[in-house]
């Protein structure tokens, strides 16, 4: 039992940065990316096939690297494709548009890969840490998932808090239209926040990708759903809170897993979404922006 | 012929499915969730039929009310919240039904075979249209009449105060409020309504299909309701129609692409979605048909 909550734990820290994706996202335009969980997976599997390719001759951070780089690059194509162009003040249309998007490019992935699930290098396999005996074991690629997390939200703060880019979301995410008479470009912040979310996905897919150990194309749509409920749970433009439903969803996962088996487990997840939902419809954290 | 009245009978589940999401949408809500109404609907009225021996128009109607309370009772917390939490909210009342279903075990010997829902092996052996004699022709008529009701339904309500009372719900909630209409009361009754219309289609889906399984209720399923009625457009109840038949017309279409069919459908859904971002049939499309039809009234009785 503890075990298995202490593995939910350090999985949340995948989960929390998929819901921070789209709660970056969510906080500047108040819009849902559904293409970005096929975003995050779409990195893997670049770095995926770059390994294959090269007869695996590129080292694994090499392989991050165009994870990162080739989800945002995707990224910045879902934003002129179904962003770009939406009336602003209608959320439903980009949410249908990338949701074609989500159809696109899973389908794109699964062509290309004949739907096979393939093995993902993994250089941490079996590497972990023993804590106190009763087979209480932090696996190496956990601690990294945790390390990247906590990594990225200092990270995002500094951007945030502490440069200009960052009074810039500020602002729009408070006024757009003051903002823009101030001189910032809508267009063009929220761009790079757009590929930044994205580049942050790709780093999460392909974690997430090693420490499962294979990939498959239904991953995308997967992922797509655990970060919308991450990020609802949380509280929607909240970063904290979104950390938090992570967690608390990886636990809840991994726990009735261990209690009840796998057909309850995500009934149980789901009753706690519903319930938190309906008692604080705002979210744990309540709806704020993190940028404020 | 067999196989325009299988697809027929499809469109017709389809058709209700996307005028139950519309209804809800036009309150200003969307709901990823009606295809756990569907569920509750398609497996209640095939117990009834198969387990309590109803005759079938009962066993629909059971469905359809059931699954009209069921939304009544999940509106009212659900509703007080907004947007895209809502739509989160939803989907996970229809994952919870679905999952719900997986742990469902209630069969009885009907004869000499065991039947009702045997958890995660599905529901087999619904044969009432088969036992009856029904042929897949008579299906159809029964499907087609079903939802031309429910569509002459949907636009008789359109043009009444009612419709313009859920309009004005979804335009503005506040100035809603403050004309004296009780926002609550409609947005849970739209809900209720829509609820109803899934559950009997389901219930019909049921009895077409004779065999039920928790894969057929997944969250595909409530997204392509969705779709019906953003990529047609809120603009009328022509809009979902639109959207079925244009999402039909794909689907049969691009047959001829085999497996590329489905990359091609996603990139006509964003296409689509950028040339005419309310939907299909949209406020101004409604304008000018409204437009067109006036002035031919005009010019014939001049």
């Amino acid at each position: 039992m503890i075990a298995s909550l202490f593995d939910g734990f350090f999985f949340g820290f995948g989960y929390a940065l998929i819901g921070i994706g789209f709660t970056l996202i969510f906080g500047l335009m108040e819009k849902f990316n559904l293409a970005y969980g096929p975003t995050a997976i779409a990195g893997a599997y670049l770095g995926l096939a770059l390994h294959r390719l090269t007869g695996q001759a590129v080292p694994s951070y090499g392989l991050f690297v165009i994870a990162v780089v080739g989800a945002g690059m995707i990224g910045w194509l879902v934003y002129q494709f179904c962003f770009r162009f939406m009336p602003k003040d209608y959320e439903l249309a980009p949410l249908m548009s990338s949701m074609g998007m989500l159809i696109l490019i899973e389908e794109i992935i699964s062509h290309l890969t004949d739907a096979q699930p393939f093995e993902f290098p993994n250089p941490l396999l079996y590497g972990a840490f023993e804590i106190t005996g009763e087979d209480l074991y932090l696996r190496h690629d956990y601690l990294l998932l945790a390390v990247m997390a906590l990594t990225v939200l200092g990270l995002l703060y500094y951007l945030i808090f502490y440069t200009p880019l960052g009074l810039a979301t500020r602002a729009i995410s408070r006024q757009p239209v003051a903002a823009q008479l101030c001189g910032v470009t809508i267009e063009r912040v929220n761009t790079f926040v757009f590929v930044l979310a994205s580049a942050v996905g790709g780093a999460t897919g392909f974690i997430i990708a090693m420490t499962i150990g294979t990939i498959v194309p239904g991953l995308a749509t997967m992922l797509t759903v655990k970060g919308l409920v991450v990020a609802v749970f949380g509280g929607l433009g909240s970063i904290p809170g979104a950390l938090i439903a992570g967690l608390v969803l990886g636990m809840l996962e991994m726990g009735s897993n261990y209690l009840f088996g796998a057909t309850i487990r995500d009934i149980v997840a789901y009753l706690v979404l519903f319930s938190v939902l309906v008692a604080r419809p705002a979210g744990l954290m309540g709806k704020q922006s993190i940028y404020q | 012929m067999e196989y325009y009245n299988s697809l027929l009978i499809q469109t017709g589940f389809h058709l209700l499915l996307g005028l139950s999401v519309y209804i809800v949408a036009l309150t200003g809500q969307i709901s990823f969730g009606q295809q756990g109404f569907y569920a509750i609907g398609a497996y209640l009225s095939a117990i009834a039929t198969t387990i309590w021996g109803y005759p079938l128009i009962p066993a629909l109607l059971l469905g359809t009310v059931v699954s009209a309370f069921i939304g009544f009772l999940v509106g009212f917390p659900v509703l007080r919240l907004r947007g895209l939490n809502l739509a989160i909210a939803t989907f996970a009342f229809g994952e919870i039904v679905r999952l719900g279903l997986i742990n469902l075990y209630y069969t009885r010997k009907v004869g000499d075979t065991e039947v009702g829902p045997v958890g995660p092996e599905g529901f087999r052996h619904i044969r009432f249209f088969n036992d009856n004699g029904w042929t897949t022709g008579d299906v159809m008529l029964l499907v087609s009449a079903i939802v031309l009701i429910v569509v002459v339904l949907f636009a008789v309500m359109e043009r009444s105060r009612l419709g313009a009372t859920i309009r004005a719900v979804g335009a503005d909630e506040l100035a809603a409020a403050m004309v004296g209409i009780r926002v609550i009361w409609v947005k849970v009754g739209a809900f209720a309504i829509g609820a109803a219309v899934a559950g009997m289609a389901g219930g019909l889906y049921a009895h077409y299909t004779t065999f039920l399984s928790h894969q057929a209720f997944g969250l595909s399923l409530g997204i392509i309701a969705v779709a019906y009625a953003l990529v047609g457009g809120l603009g009328s109840f022509l809009g979902p129609i639109t959207g079925v038949v244009f999402f039909l017309l794909l689907t049969e279409g691009l047959r001829f692409l085999g497996e590329y069919r489905m990359i091609i459908y996603g990139a006509i859904v964003v296409l689509a979605m950028n040339v005419r971002p309310h939907g299909l049939v949209d406020h101004s499309v409604m304008q000018k048909l409204k437009h067109l039809v006036k002035r031919r009234s005009l010019a014939e009785r001049s």
